[in-house]
């Protein structure tokens, strides 16, 4: 006796569906017996089987448009299938919800090993193997907005070949970057800038805020660092990383709503390239013979230059983290 | 005999006269939670080879659950032929990546090739979209020429750019013209009836809305230049958002100025959809998403597919009975599957 399955038939040709039986036939081909006694065979490998999904039964796509829907849920055993361990498979997985808590802690510890490990990792490894003519255009782009934003210095061409000698001579970094003065006015105020095309900007507010020549030194040793590990380019590039990652989780959200939480997120990784730079600045005024404690002393006295400039959104906006963090670590490394 | 074939299939409720039918939707955010998290989980362990099937997955538990008059949707791609499709494109787009590695003039020439395979490419998964969707067990069918694609393109990239945005409603309105006048529904076509005027109503109200957040934004950036930039960093947020809802608003007002002007055949489509609920459900959602770290993904997407499919009813004035499936051949599958790597949202 052949075993038979009733399934719900549709010929191809019309939008109606008809009852009909099905069984294989000796020489293995599939039978579709309708109603009225009408049989038509079909070769079960040129047929495409559909699987179940959620509560949605199973189908089999025939070669002449025809579709053959199992009301079971489940076509019947006997039907050889293409992929249809695979499929019972993946349906086991979606209807446990064992299978299903397994998953969402899978996916949770996935998702906070690819933030705070993957992405970075991924651009530091990138921003490192670029070649530099990449970073050389983004970079001529910033430093001539920053140009833009600031007044040209005053401050006089020795004191400036002074600061130059202490840069070149002294810290004699192994690439040497461009040292630019400007003086940053209202916008920049007291500030030193490291930007990709192997530049520095420091400006004349924050050189007159120092209080000796190795607080200088502190200042081109911190932004030398953010220069070596490529910090800007990193940062661009984690941008991009989470704006991939998040759009893909949170999947037809539009773009830009996920802007917000990026930014947030860029301003935490940034502080961790403040207190990298930080780091390397200490070892080379270690290297120099100088008390990292200059640094130190710098940044606080920076910080009460520009407490009122403070807010409350700070430091989770912050691109900087507290100071206090950045002179603790200084005073460790001692 | 011939009245044994034609016996219904007694499960679903078949019209009895021809009426006005309400599009439903009977799946649930639990089973599409489940299948959500297991593609996810499956396309992590197998590196994303595992997207086709999930693609396929996910589309057929929608299709297959938005039912009309009786009969429901399917989605019927083949996974494996989705795969190799995918891989024949990353194999054919590999070299770009690779050169606009070298000289970031390359990545201009990789945008320059796409640009000009766009319409292509539309048109390949507009096909392929329709002719892997059922309705009961008719096809659907996609039936603009490539010639008729391109002049559409470039006559929407032309008026857009020349009328500096103006006529950019105007754009809109023919490329959802172009998309709905070639789509067939077996021996049924589409056909899209609203006015450009209508196009230009549902944009006006959220382009005025964001045109006010930028004159706001602006008033308050020179308000705020001399003494205290905390003005414009306090107005900038709410502004900002603004912007944001207006883009949300325009959407739920393109998708009623289309759906209420769309015939199929002899039958009126028309939608109750309210811009108003929609912004909320859009907002919610987004919230729902940031704040469960996007676990409430598959939650939020049920509830805004279910919202805008269940607005939809229908004024039948065919028998969805008596469609008939338009054969189609399948040979140029692998073609249409490229333009599936780049999964091109252009949804009706």
């Amino acid at each position: 006796m052949k075993p038979t399955a009733s399934v719900r038939y549709y010929d191809g040709k019309t939008n109606t569906p008809h009852a009909a039986e099905i069984y294989l036939n000796e020489a293995g081909c599939l039978c579709v017996k309708l109603n009225n006694g009408k049989e038509i065979l079909y070769d079960l490998a040129q047929t495409e089987y559909i699987a179940a999904v959620g509560n949605i039964p199973p189908a089999l796509e025939l070669t002449d448009d025809g579709r053959i829907e199992f009301e079971q849920g489940q076509p019947p055993a006997w039907l050889p299938l293409k992929r249809r361990q695979m499929f019972a498979r993946i349906q086991h997985l979606e209807k446990s919800w064992k299978w299903i808590g397994i998953s969402i802690i899978a996916v949770i510890c996935f998702s906070i090993s690819l933030f705070v490990w993957g992405i970075p990792a991924a651009a530091r490894y990138t921003a490192e193997h670029l070649p530099p003519e990449i970073m050389r255009h983004a970079g001529e782009q910033a430093e001539q907005a920053l140009v833009e934003l600031t007044q040209p210095s005053r401050l006089k061409t020795q004191r400036q070949e002074q600061i130059k000698a202490l840069y070149y001579q002294t810290l004699k970094p192994d690439h040497p970057a461009k040292l630019i003065f400007r003086q940053g006015g209202d916008f920049f105020g007291a500030n030193a800038a490291a930007i990709p095309n192997n530049t520095i900007i420091i400006t004349d507010e924050l050189i007159n805020l120092t209080q000796h020549d190795h607080e200088i030194l502190a200042v081109l040793a911190h932004e030398q660092g953010h220069l070596i590990h490529r910090h800007s380019l990193q940062q661009a590039l984690q941008g991009v990383g989470i704006s991939i990652f998040l759009s893909a989780l949170t999947g037809d959200v539009s773009d830009l709503l996920t802007t917000l939480p990026t930014a947030l997120v860029s301003a935490q990784y940034s502080q961790a390239f403040e207190l990298e730079a930080d780091h390397h600045a200490v070892a080379e005024l270690k290297r120099l013979g100088i008390p990292p404690e200059r640094l130190a002393t710098f940044l606080n006295r920076l910080e009460t230059e520009h407490r009122h400039n403070d807010d409350a959104l700070s430091p989770l906006l912050s691109t900087h983290p507290i100071t206090s963090e950045r002179v603790k670590q200084i005073r460790q490394a001692k | 005999m011939d009245n044994n074939i034609e016996t219904p299939m007694p499960s679903e409720n078949r019209p009895d006269k021809l009426q006005r039918q309400r599009f439903q939707f009977h799946g649930n955010a639990g089973e599409y939670f489940q299948i959500w998290i297991v593609n996810l989980v499956l396309g992590v362990i197998t590196l994303s080879f595992y997207a086709p099937w999930a693609k396929v997955r996910r589309l057929r538990y929608l299709y297959g659950n938005t039912a009309l008059a009786g009969n429901r949707f399917d989605f019927t791609a083949s996974p494996g032929r989705i795969l190799i499709g995918r891989i024949i494109a990353l194999i054919l787009f590999l070299p770009f990546v690779f050169s606009s590695q070298i000289d970031p003039l390359y990545v201009l020439a990789a945008w320059g090739v796409l640009a000009l395979a766009m319409p292509w490419l539309i048109r390949s998964s507009m096909r392929f979209l329709a002719r892997n969707s059922k309705y009961g067990n008719s096809r659907f069918y996609f039936s603009a020429s490539v010639g008729k694609t391109y002049w559409v393109c470039m006559k929407c990239l032309l008026v857009s750019v020349f009328s500096l945005g103006l006529l950019s409603p105007l754009a809109l309105y023919w490329f959802k013209a172009y998309q709905l006048n070639h789509l067939h529904a077996g021996q049924l076509q589409f056909k899209l009836n609203s006015g450009i005027g209508r196009f230009y109503k549902a944009l006006l109200l959220p382009y005025l809305l964001a045109m006010a957040a930028y004159v706001l934004m602006f008033a308050a950036l020179f308000a705020g230049n001399d003494e205290s930039p905390e003005i414009f960093a306090l107005l900038f947020f709410p502004l900002y958002l603004l912007m944001l809802l207006s883009i949300v608003l325009t959407r739920a007002y393109l998708f009623r100025a289309t759906w209420n002007g769309t015939q199929i055949g002899n039958s009126r489509i028309s939608t109750d959809l309210k811009p108003l609920t929609y912004l909320w459900i859009s907002v919610s959602n987004v919230l729902a998403c940031i704040f469960t770290l996007g676990l409430l993904q598959p939650w939020a997407f049920i509830r805004m597919y279910r919202y805008k499919i269940e607005s939809l009813s229908i004024n039948l004035s065919d028998d969805p009975q008596t469609l008939e499936n338009q054969l189609q051949e399948n040979t140029t599958a692998l073609g249409e599957e490229i333009a599936d790597v780049f999964d091109l949202d252009i949804s009706l």
